[in-house]
Formats: C-alpha cells, structure tokens, sequence
C-alpha cells in the first residue's frame, strides 16, 4: 500500500469516525473545515511514514517467498485431500506438509512484520504481538486435516488471509496512531483556546483610585544608582 | 458560538469574610457596579452590587463594618463554563434579567461575561 492509497482509505474512514466527528461541528466554515481535513490529512501522511511505510516497502524477496510457500501449502492440502480419498492415510502426510508450508510462511511474514512494526503504537487499539496474529490461522491449519467441505473451505481461507493478516495489522495501527495524534493534537489546540481576558485596570476610577507614591524621586534613584 | 469565544473582564472578586465597607471600598475603586464573592477555592457563590449595600445596609441601617460580604450576597448567581453555548447563557441572562455571569474553569473563576458580550457574538454569527 502507497501513501496516497493509505492517506485516501485512511481519511474517509476518520471522517466517518464519532471521536473525530466531533472536531467537524456544523459551526465550522467552509475553510476551517477545509483546513482541519488537511490537517488530518497530513497527520495521516506523517503517520504512514512513520508506522506503515518501512514495512510495506522492505518486504523483499520473503514476500514472494511466503506467497510462494501459502500455495504450496495450498496445493498440498489438495493433494492430501485426494490422497484421503484415494489412499487413506497417505493424505494426512501431505497435509501436515501442507501445514508446514503455511506455518514457514507465517513465520517469514511474522519475522517481518516483528521488524517493521511501530514500537510506540497504542496497545488497546490493535494486537501487539505478532506471534498472536500468526495464532489466528491455528485454527484454519487444525481444520484444513479435514477431507471434507470444512478442510477446503480452512485451507482456501487460510490462504485468502495469508499475509493479508499481517498487512491489516499494520494499517490498522497506521490508521489508530494517526487518530490518536489527531485528537491529543485537537485537545491540546482546544484546552489552550482561552478567551481573551480585559483587565480590571481598564475599568479603574481614577477619583478614588490613590496614585502610588514614590519612595524615591527620579533624582535620588539615579544617586542610588550610580 | 461558545463563551470561549467572547471576551471576558478580569474577575473582580472578594472574599466571604471580607466586610462590607472593605468591599464598599473596592467598588470605588473602579467603575464596575457588581463584585463577585468567591469562596477559598476562588469559586464565584455570590454576587454584590452598589444597590444591594444600599437598600440591604444602609437602608436598613447596619452595621458595614461588621457585616460580611456573605451576608448581603445575591445567590444562587449562574456561573458558566468555556463550553457553554452563548444561545443557552443568553436565554438564562434574559430570563433571569441578569447582566453578567461568572465563568469558571477547573473551579476557579476565570473571568466575567457580559451580556453585552453574549449579544455581540450571537449577532457576529446570525
């Protein structure tokens, strides 16, 4: 994913959000609102670069790999499929193999994924730990061992969400981080927008008001000074 | 338009316990007719004007030197926050024939809002 797709997904969906709504209010004019969606928007961009970009643009060589390795697995859990049917036993062989393939490949992606994540990203919003993202497809890997509807439609969704998994975490922690620091941006710009105060000497009455004498004259302070 | 968007008057306070001529004489001092009453925390919990010392003192021949602030007040008085909406402080204002308001933040008074003020930036936006 480019910055321009991710600035573009990414703001239509902040725009949609309650939390952020709340900074577009009905009283806004035309250009406050203008200005505050390029605020958001540049956030967005910073943010890309800042959490989402090293790990879309260094997936190298393991990407194509752990592509490479998800359809074999794929293929694998047919061939075992057929083996089932064809030769008993035999089959459950090529599907473990076929669960080795995609777990080779998750560990690449999760390799990745642990390298290239943003370390300061906000914990409450999104899974922290890669090993738990890679978890998700346990399940999909048990029930792929079945030779029925169940074990094809596993091995097809295992392979749908393959990597996909890992590249859905990151942008959702691109798209958290940039909401989180549009709304600690906009509290802060709001808790400092203080009206502006007159004092009370503006409405001072001079007929009752006693002028502050002087302890020195000018010509004594110069004496003291010098 | 909130009443963060107005301008306010320095507060222009004293305390419970000050007398009555203490606050008789920071009234002279300046043109304002109202002075606020602030508790310890600098809360706003009453107001005072130049009529009240009139007609709830002298008028009915107290004594201001012993008398405290506290005694002759005005409460409840309204006290509004920089989030209040200047269409809901103006509604109050009218209703209740007031002509300013205090406006606390955090708990402490922060200023003093005219009517003159609340009018002035409804009409800015109508």
């Amino acid at each position: 994913m480019n910055r321009k797709k991710f600035v573009q997904s990414s703001l239509e969906r902040l725009m949609n959000d309650s939390d952020v709504q709340k900074y577009f209010s009905p009283d806004l004019t035309k250009e406050e609102k203008e200005r505050t969606v390029s605020y958001l928007s540049n956030i967005l961009a910073d943010t890309y670069d800042t959490t989402v970009k090293g790990y879309f643009e260094n997936k190298g060589l393991s990407s194509y790999v752990s592509t490479f390795l998800r359809w074999t697995g794929a293929a694998e859990d047919a061939i075992g499929t057929y083996l089932f049917w064809a030769m008993g036993g035999a089959g459950f062989v090529a599907k473990t193999a076929g669960v080795g393939s995609k777990s080779l490949a998750d560990y690449l992606d999760n390799r990745h994924y642990e390298k290239y994540k943003s370390q300061d990203a906000k914990d409450s919003y999104i899974t922290k730990d890669g090993m738990l993202i890679a978890s998700e497809g346990l399940l999909e890997r048990a029930a792929s061992y079945d030779p029925g509807i169940i074990g094809g439609i596993a091995s097809l969704a295992d392979l749908i969400r393959g990597t996909a998994k890992y590249d859905t975490k990151v942008i959702a922690r691109g798209f958290y981080d940039a909401k989180d620091e549009f709304l600690k941006k906009m509290q802060g710009y709001q808790a400092q927008k203080m009206p502006k105060i007159i004092p009370l000497e503006r409405f001072r009455n001079s007929v009752y008001t006693e002028p502050v004498t002087p302890v020195f004259t000018p010509a004594e302070e110069r004496k003291l000074a010098a | 338009m909130k009443v963060k968007d107005c301008v306010l008057i320095e507060p222009f306070t004293c305390n419970e316990d000050a007398t009555v001529v203490e606050v008789a004489k920071k009234l002279r001092e300046t043109t304002l007719r109202h002075i606020y009453v602030v508790n310890k925390h600098y809360y706003p919990v009453g107001i005072i004007s130049v009529i009240d010392i009139n007609h709830r003192v002298v008028a009915a021949e107290k004594n201001p030197k012993l008398l405290k602030a506290r005694d002759i007040m005005s409460k409840p008085i309204d006290i509004d926050e920089l989030d209040t909406e200047l269409e809901e402080v103006y509604t109050r204002m009218a209703t209740k024939q007031r002509v300013m308001n205090a406006v606390a933040k955090d708990g402490k008074m922060i200023g003093i809002l005219t009517i003159h003020q609340v009018m002035k930036n409804i009409q800015v936006r109508a």
